[in-house]
């Protein structure tokens, strides 16, 4: 059995060479294709001094480059790491310094960043993909790849505990925190999910998720460990719903993975009795809860799929599903399922002492999907796992190691679990997770910036928002626009504020405390009056 | 007539996007590409198309709201002057 992610994409360049391995829309790569240019640009990276356990970085807007670029690095040894495409050039900054990055897999799309990017400090990074007549510094391009001959003698040893990829996510000092898995880890949820949801070589999953969001792990490697054809959504795609329709329909998807929002927008918009959707065998959802009324909707609306509920942090993989048979009339919510087979659960209170059935805690897991930590976070990695001694005189190094979710669930007699809320203030919009502490630490590092207090307000069905109010040093002329303009330079953009105000004051609580449920409190009240009317169209 | 009635469609979506949706410095102009240069999220493109209804007294149905219409200004006041048209 492989033990390393590329060795499946091996076994079918061999066995199924013409089966189609990825699609964006006309352009078409077939498992032999993708495996003979992987290894081309896997020998370019292996030339240009990448060494085993270096981080690449994927910089690309979705395109068929991307599989050549994931598999590229892998069998080169490295971790790939996904930059955001949309990240503003201070994110990707950070990034490329704290993990280390020195080569950037690119192209064409973000030629006009790169430049940015190499005149900000990286004037020494690599990069692979744009086109010479951008004249960007140490270039090389997708024409030079796709010319090389492929040596695999210089393919290094790895082993399954090597470092596969580092995905990136929102930290509460304001740092993000890069979440390190290796093949082992990988490869373990992949092949959990592929035997789960009975994956096989006739399915065209589709990829909705961009690569630094951890449910694009389905898409690229359960899809492969089962010889799937993995079609590629463009971006553009996934923000019109009439036409992300009638992509699935023409792809002939099979299986698709993605956020409540998506769905949502899909059937509210996505005139989907005009498309043939019935291939689709499977709707898999994660990242935030679905409001039921909305699911109940685009159920009807697909008779012929299954749908499931997938939970389980890019920390840990997914852990635990539920597939919906169907939805209890008075139904408020729906399960997140019992932990998978691979899986351990814990649900303990404050004092890790397990709670009892239908009681509420922190959900413990231990799984071989589990991420190896944080890169370069030792504190955090000190703090993010609980070790389970069942044996008295253990040290920590053979105890059963628990990641600790940070989500409060509570299980039922019959194993499921169910979503109650968050220990902390991250909180999820369209399935990103955000960290409201982030965008405060980063709104305070501002100099106009007093004080800050960030919240997020949910108005019956509309989506999550996150509002932000600020007390300033001194009064100043235009400070909201000057904040806001600050802040994109270092917040994607799904974490910025869609409401921020400048006040004199903020509410406190008796122990002095910004009063920030009375704020969240507040600014429903007036959501009523400014935002509702605006949204609805 | 047919330009000038294109040009205030351009003006009052390059008003409405530069001054109301996009508070943080953010500028598009009439040929840039909505989703590609701007990265427009699909909330915005939401709010977009709410104010296009309100402001030009049209209805567009869900399966018009498509990439085609929409990728740019100027596509999309040609779009709505063909909307206006029919």
């Amino acid at each position: 059995m492989p033990f390393l992610i590329h060795q499946y994409l091996e076994h079918h360049g061999r066995n199924q060479v013409d089966a189609e391995a990825a699609v964006c829309l006309d352009d078409t790569l077939s498992y032999g294709q993708l495996d003979h240019k992987a290894n081309q640009l896997s020998t370019v990276l292996l030339t240009h001094l990448v060494k085993k356990g270096d981080r690449v970085g994927i910089y690309l807007d979705k395109c068929i480059d991307m599989p050549v670029a994931i598999y590229g690095i892998l069998k080169s040894g490295a971790a790939y790491v996904p930059l955001d495409p949309s990240a503003p050039i201070q994110r990707l900054s950070e990034i490329i310094n704290d993990c280390g990055i020195q080569v950037v897999i690119s192209g064409n799309s973000k030629a006009k960043k790169l430049a940015q990017l190499k005149s900000q400090g990286h004037q020494s990074l690599l990069t692979i993909g744009p086109d010479n007549r951008f004249n960007l510094d140490a270039n090389i391009d997708w024409d030079h790849v796709y010319t090389t001959q492929p040596d695999l003698s210089l393919s290094p040893h790895i082993i399954e505990s090597d470092l596969a990829y580092i995905i990136y996510t929102s930290g509460s000092t304001g740092k993000p925190k890069g979440i390190m898995h290796t093949h082992h880890s990988c490869l373990s949820y992949s092949r959990w999910a592929a035997t789960e949801y009975q994956l096989n070589v006739t399915d065209r999953l589709g990829n909705h998720s961009p690569l630094h969001f951890d449910i694009s792990i389905f898409d690229w490697f359960a899809g492969v460990v089962a010889g799937c054809c993995t079609i590629i959504i463009p971006d553009e795609y996934t923000k019109f719903p009439a036409s992300y329709a009638q992509l699935i329909s023409e792809s002939h998807m099979t299986v698709l993975f993605t956020v409540p929002f998506a769905l949502i927008q899909l059937s509210l918009r996505g005139a989907m009795e005009q498309h043939n959707m019935n291939k689709l065998r499977w709707v898999i959802f994660g990242g935030e809860p679905f409001p039921i009324k909305h699911l109940a909707a685009i159920m009807a609306q697909l008779p012929n799929a299954a749908f499931d509920n997938m939970y389980g942090p890019a920390e840990v993989n997914g852990c635990t599903h539920f597939t919906i048979k169907h939805l209890e009339a008075r139904a408020q919510t729906i399960p997140i399922g019992p932990i998978n087979q691979i899986s351990n659960a814990l649900i303990v209170d404050e004092n890790d002492q397990a709670v009892d059935v239908d009681s509420i805690g922190e959900l413990l897991v231990r799984t071989p999907s589990m991420m190896q930590g944080y890169w370069g976070r030792a504190e955090l990695n000190e703090s993010a796992f609980y070790y389970y001694k069942p044996f008295s005189g253990l040290d920590n190094h053979y105890a059963q190691r628990y990641y600790r979710t940070g989500d409060l669930v509570s299980c039922s007699s019959n194993g499921d679990m169910w979503f109650i809320g968050r220990k902390d203030r991250q909180i999820k919009i369209r399935g990103y997770r955000v960290e409201l502490d982030e965008i405060e630490a980063q709104l305070v590092s501002n100099d106009l910036v007093e004080e800050a207090a960030v919240f997020s307000v949910k108005f019956d069905d509309e989506p999550l928002q996150i509002h932000a109010k600020v007390t300033l040093k001194s009064a100043c002329e235009n400070a909201t626009k000057l904040i806001l303009v600050a802040l994109k330079q270092c917040l994607p953009s799904y974490a910025m504020p869609a409401k921020l105000t400048v006040v004199e004051f903020f509410p406190r609580t008796t122990s002095g405390k910004i009063d920030r449920t009375y704020l969240t409190k507040l600014a429903i009240e007036q959501t009523v009056d400014i935002v509702s009317p605006k949204t609805k169209p | 007539m047919t330009s000038l009635a294109k040009q205030a469609i351009i003006d009052d979506l390059l008003t409405y996007i530069n001054e109301e949706l996009y508070e943080d410095g953010t500028t598009v102009d009439v040929d840039d590409d909505l989703l590609l240069d701007i990265g427009m999220d699909s909330l915005s493109l939401m709010l977009m198309v709410g104010f296009i209804e309100s402001q030009f007294e049209l209805s567009i149905e869900p399966a018009q709201i498509t990439i085609t219409h929409f990728r740019s200004v100027d596509i999309i006041s040609d779009f709505l002057l063909s909307l206006k048209s029919s």
